[in-house]
């Protein structure tokens, strides 16, 4: 036992620190690398915050365009709804058809609605052609028929289920037969067999003649045929008995036969379908007049709506943008984010007056002389050499908005006013020269309040319209400051871009 | 290249530097034992010394590019952890006050028992000491600061920083006594 001198002592303490060797525990590392991630922005709470406002502005981008697509499809019905059946039909289809559609579409049959019907003459033809229907097929197209829309009663189009679409498109060997569904829906069932005649096309014409004259006969054994069905019928039957007297010799139903037939059943139509409200007497062979689809029939709702609100008063704005501050116009560090709601009131042609609130994160560095320093640091020497801030804003702004030109979804506009500033939270750090050892400061929180009509703001904008309601914009701003605010008393220069969706709403 | 930074190491700062966590992982238990060696003497505990060694690892990868190559990164890495040190205590304990050494006119201490402790047990007497002590001793016996600078560092005189030191080393003394009788009470059982 002896007494431990001083540098016995020391010795002791210093090789025990230098050989100490702590062995590695992973979870220490894990625990670092967690405040690294957080550090970094890479966990899902940091990557929400940080990225909120955009993913908010891309849904809200979406919910635009869908809301854009859903309403166009609503106005595109509403016009069509507004036409005569002849129109809409023409309208549906002139776009579709090529040039021998088009030329198909000339044979169409319109009924309008005093139960009038336009027939061309070339259509006389294909109808009695048409007969010949197969009885599985005609049962099919009756259904459809039956299930069409009430709404669609009063048309009647034949052109439509005779147009011959591209090969690709067809079900049944390039040709596809849309059922007709004017006649079938609003009398009884004798006019189908008009209509479902009208369901063959020209390809079938050269089936068996054996097998076209069985059908036929099934045909007229109904015993309930459009008059002017039958003279077709009588027509096509001669037609057809030529053909087939020319294919084939040995038939033997004669052609003398079959007219003797058809006119039986000629004879034979009933009285009472005479009296039905969509027979048809008037028959021309006059083409249906696709000139009737004009457009401005069609235009004109749309433009009594847009007339109506071409100046819209009120609009609601939410808007993200990044926030670049900085003291001085130089040393940008890392972009804060902003958010705002906005309120936009025209009170004159183009003019706007826009206020709401503005919440950001503004970031910036302070170098000594733009930085304050408050008065009980007297009694440290030291002073730092700059000094980081993160600082919680909340605006309010006072703009007015004018628009300088505008078309009819777009316009470009400019804006300016003042803003006043509430500092909600101010964090600093205070970085010191290295082997700087009488620092006694180095960080405050702070929360200095408002500061009154501190900035002005200058700003310009573009704004595309997609609907009446929505609206996308991108504008440039800048915000000067007049006042110094904050702990540090700095003159604080912000700029950035607003991203910015725009929500009109019409009052009725 | 300086001699104190090997390419092993250079690869890894440049890993760090670009935020490559392989690169963070292995430069941390590269230097995990010298680090927490440091910390662990300007601590109560191991957790705080934890705390510490993670906060101050949390600025050597956040503040790498502020580093000189040309200098050796251990006394780099040794200045960021003392300063984090320091900070921690300067957050924590503002007004600490100091403890009346216990009167003892001489300790003598047993040479065989001392060498027998470990390292850990030993450095764990540094930690049984009041922060102000436990400073003052490990910036000026371990870490070779001068009083001045410890008079900067801790604000305060450099007299009181001398004071703390002298105390420092009587409170160690002490400790290591109570360890001698101890052991000799443990073993004439």
């Amino acid at each position: 036992m002896k007494e431990f001198p001083d540098d016995e002592l020391d010795k002791l303490f210093r090789k025990s620190s230098e050989e100490l060797d702590s062995t590695f525990d992973p979870d220490d590392w894990n625990a670092l690398k967690r405040k690294l991630d957080e550090h970094d922005g890479k966990t899902p709470g940091t990557l929400f915050k940080k990225w909120w406002p955009i993913g908010l502005l891309a849904l809200l981008f979406i919910a635009g365009i869908t809301t854009y697509m859903l309403t166009r499809d609503e106005r595109a019905g509403k016009v069509n709804a507004s036409l005569t059946p002849g129109e809409k039909r023409v309208s549906e289809k002139t776009g579709q058809l090529g040039n021998k559609q088009v030329a198909q579409s000339s044979k169409e049959t319109v009924l309008n609605e005093s139960g009038s019907e336009t027939k061309s003459g070339a259509e006389n033809e294909v109808i009695d052609e048409k007969i010949l229907v197969p009885g599985n097929s005609r049962q099919q197209q009756k259904e459809e028929i039956l299930n069409t829309k009430p709404s669609e009663k009063k048309l009647i189009s034949k052109a439509e289920s005779k147009k011959i679409l591209p090969r690709r498109w067809s079900k049944t060997g390039g040709v596809y037969l849309e059922p007709d569904r004017s006649i079938g829906r609003r009398v009884d069932g004798a006019f189908y067999s008009k209509n479902e005649t009208s369901e063959f096309s020209r390809s079938e014409k050269g089936s068996s003649l054996k097998e076209e004259k069985t059908v036929t006969g099934i045909e007229k054994s109904n015993a309930v045929m459009h008059s002017e069905n039958a003279d077709n019928q009588l027509r096509g039957e001669n037609k057809l008995a030529g053909s087939s007297t020319a294919g084939d010799q040995g038939n033997s139903v004669s052609t003398a036969d079959l007219k003797s037939e058809v006119e039986q059943n000629r004879l034979s139509i009933d009285a009472d379908l005479l009296k039905s409200r969509s027979f048809v007497s008037d028959k021309s062979n006059k083409l249906p007049e696709i000139q009737k689809t004009d457009t401005p029939q069609i235009a004109e709702p749309v433009k009594q709506a847009d007339a109506k609100d071409v100046t819209p008063k009120l609009a609601v704005r939410f808007g993200f943008s990044p926030d670049l501050s900085s003291v001085g116009l130089k040393n940008f560090t890392k972009p804060g984010t902003a958010v705002s709601l906005l309120i936009e009131y025209s009170f004159l042609p183009k003019l706007y007056f826009q206020t709401g609130l503005i919440r950001s994160s503004k970031g910036y560095n302070a170098k000594p002389g733009e930085y304050e320093w408050p008065s009980y640091w007297n009694d440290q020497k030291a002073r730092p050499t700059s000094v980081d801030a993160i600082c919680k804003v909340i605006e309010v702004p006072l703009n007015l908005r004018y628009d300088l030109s505008q078309n009819d979804r777009s316009r470009w506009f400019v804006g300016a006013g003042a803003s006043s500033y509430y500092m909600q939270d101010e964090k600093y750090e205070y970085n010191y020269a290295p082997h700087t050892y009488n620092a006694k400061y180095y960080e405050k929180n702070a929360a200095t309040g408002w500061y009154w009509l501190s900035h002005l703001n200058a700003s310009a904008g573009y704004e595309y319209r997609f609907s009446k309601k929505i609206s996308l914009l991108a504008e440039p701003y800048v915000r000067v400051p007049i006042k110094r605010v904050g702990y540090g008393k700095v003159n604080l220069f912000t700029t950035g871009v607003w991203f910015s969706i725009r929500y009109t709403p019409h009052f009725k | 290249m300086p001699e104190y930074n090997s390419a092993v190491l250079q690869e890894l700062l440049d890993g760090c530097l670009k935020k490559n966590r392989r690169s963070q992982e292995l430069l941390y238990k590269q230097f995990y034992g010298y680090a927490m060696s440091i910390c662990l003497r300007y601590t109560r505990s191991r957790e705080e010394a934890k705390e510490i060694l993670n906060d101050g690892f949390l600025k050597i990868f956040t503040k790498l590019d502020s580093f000189d190559q040309s200098r050796s990164f251990k006394n780099w890495l040794s200045r960021i952890m003392i300063n984090t040190a320091l900070d921690h205590y300067r957050h924590e304990i503002r007004h600490d006050v100091l403890d009346d050494v216990e009167a003892a006119d001489q300790v003598f201490v047993d040479e065989t028992v001392i060498n027998k402790m470990a390292h850990e047990e030993i450095i764990s007497l540094i930690q049984d000491l009041t922060p102000a002590y436990r400073l003052v001793f490990s910036l000026a016996v371990i870490d070779g600061y001068t009083h001045e600078e410890i008079a900067e560092q801790l604000n305060i005189s450099v007299g009181a920083s001398k004071s703390n030191l002298s105390r420092a080393r009587e409170k160690l003394r002490i400790m290591l006594s109570k360890i001698n009788i101890d052991n000799y009470e443990r073993v004439s059982r």
